[in-house]
């Protein structure tokens, strides 16, 4: 029985899988106008929307009789809706059109940013020596020394010189920044995104400057 | 109990042996009893620098693996009461020193010393750790240098992070000691000055050694060069080691001298 066990074949596989999926961002719009819309670009590219599947990201005033109009709209467009997305008021209604509420991923790492334990350390970084802080800000009370490396999830303020290395929103938070009192930086990162010492304008050089992540650009302003 | 004070820098050739000399003689002949070791096992220097390279017997090594007592290494200098030296090995290297054989020497000095002077090897390996793992105190010899300036501050975060006291959690309490001063090339931008060091290194300064020809001949002759009162060093080093017991002083030598109208017509 046990050799029976060991050779079954299950009936299937469960395994986790991450697919694109267009999204139809909703209004709550007459369905008229919404149909109106549909035949236009269906008009334009006939088999743009043939067997697609989307998601409904739906406006918070929806209800299940427009978001049933709505379906029967898109079914007959050939398209396939395969999930709703909303605020939690919606779940009636995704239950009752048989369709699943889609979790707000982007909520979720919202969340853990806002997770901030803050380091502080009196005294300084020496050459060498380095500091890191996976759950927030990393706060220096002295300077970093030429050599040493501060790390933090979050931002990294430096009540002193920078000589060092600074990498803040170490695991992509690009809404970190880095101070200090006085940039001497061998090297400034935020989110990946880093520049060194040799691409610091020579006019930022021992003065007290934030450095922020603007679109991709490591933006370095003296205050 | 004696206050165990580590000379140390990272960097080699800035003037650890010399000042290790130094300040041993100098805190002896203000009568403390006073013990020199040298840590640079296989370079022996300071048995060099202290002039009794030629009576060595036994060594730090020997003492360490129970082949000599202390009293057998220990060597009495000839010129000043008070001061000892225990010689490194120089046909062994650092693995000889053992933590524990470290500990057991240090603790037996302690019993019959006010001071026990560290000489420690250049690096930040193992010879440079066990010369200041137990230390109260430390010297940190810096020349007025970036690279010297930058080695001085590994070292002080390695005394902050792997000394005992760090590991106690107590602090060691480290002084800037820097050699090779030139004022008139740090007026000149050639080298950085006193501040310069000091804003980076962000220690207590003990004092400036000016670069003078009388080290040199000093370290040739086996005379610690404290014990010339004629040269700017020696008196510099007096400074130092007045600080080191207490003593308010100011700092001297950071001005280049002005050459005399004589000097000038006359050369010199």
């Amino acid at each position: 029985m046990s050799m029976a066990t060991a050779t079954r074949i299950p009936a299937f596989q469960l395994k986790a899988g991450l697919h694109p999926v267009n999204q139809l961002i909703l209004q709550h719009q007459p369905l008229a106008e919404i149909e109106e819309e549909l035949q236009r670009r269906l008009q334009q590219a006939p088999d743009l929307f043939h067997l697609a599947p989307v998601v409904l990201q739906l406006p918070d005033s929806a209800d299940q009789i427009w978001v049933e109009g709505l379906l029967n709209l898109l079914r007959n467009a050939k398209m396939l809706p395969i999930g709703l997305r909303g605020k939690d008021n919606l779940q009636n209604i995704a239950e009752a059109v048989g369709l699943p509420l889609l979790k707000d991923s982007r909520k979720k790492s919202k969340q853990t940013t806002q997770s901030n334990i803050p380091k502080v350390i009196t005294g300084t970084i020496r050459s060498g020596q380095q500091v890191v802080n996976v759950e927030g800000d990393l706060i220096i009370l002295g300077a970093v020394s030429a050599g040493a490396e501060v790390l933090a999830t979050g931002s990294i303020h430096i009540y002193g010189s920078l000589r060092g290395r600074a990498l803040a929103g170490i695991q992509g938070n690009e809404q970190a920044c880095v101070s200090c009192q006085s940039l001497e930086a061998e090297l400034i990162a935020i989110a990946g995104h880093y520049r060194i010492s040799e691409d610091i304008a020579p006019a930022l050089a021992k003065k007290t400057c934030v450095t922020r992540l603007t679109e991709g650009n490591l933006i370095i302003q003296s205050v | 109990m004696a206050k165990i004070i580590v000379v140390t820098s990272g960097k080699g050739g800035v003037g650890k042996t010399t000042t290790s000399a130094a300040v041993a003689t100098g805190l002896a002949v203000a009568g403390h009893k006073t013990a020199v070791l040298d840590f640079d096992v296989g370079l022996r220097n300071l048995d060099l620098i202290m002039g009794c390279e030629r009576r060595v017997v036994y060594d730090f090594v020997n003492v360490i693996n129970g082949e000599a007592t202390l009293k057998q290494a220990l060597i009495k200098d000839k010129r000043t009461d008070n001061l000892y030296i225990l010689p490194a090995s120089q046909t062994r290297d650092k693995d000889a020193l053992s933590k524990e054989g470290v500990e057991r020497v240090l603790n037996e000095l302690s019993e019959l010393f006010d001071f026990i002077i560290c000489d420690s090897p250049a690096g930040i390996e193992h010879g440079a750790q066990m010369a200041l793992y137990f230390a109260d105190e430390a010297i940190v010899v810096t020349n007025p240098e970036v690279s010297s300036v930058r080695d001085s501050d590994r070292i002080i975060g390695i005394l902050q992070s792997k000394s005992r006291k760090a590991e106690r959690g107590e602090p060691v309490k480290e002084h800037l000691l820097l050699t090779r001063y030139n004022p008139s090339r740090v007026a000149q931008g050639e080298m950085l000055s006193v501040q310069d060091v000091e804003e980076i290194l962000a220690i207590d300064l003990l004092g400036v050694i000016p670069e003078s020809q009388s080290v040199l001949k000093a370290s040739n002759q086996g005379v610690p060069v404290i014990l010339d009162d004629e040269s700017d060093a020696g008196m510099a080093y007096s400074d130092a080691v007045a600080r080191l017991l207490g003593e308010n002083r100011p700092h001297r030598f950071l001005e280049a001298q002005k050459k005399g109208f004589l000097k000038r017509v006359f050369g010199g």
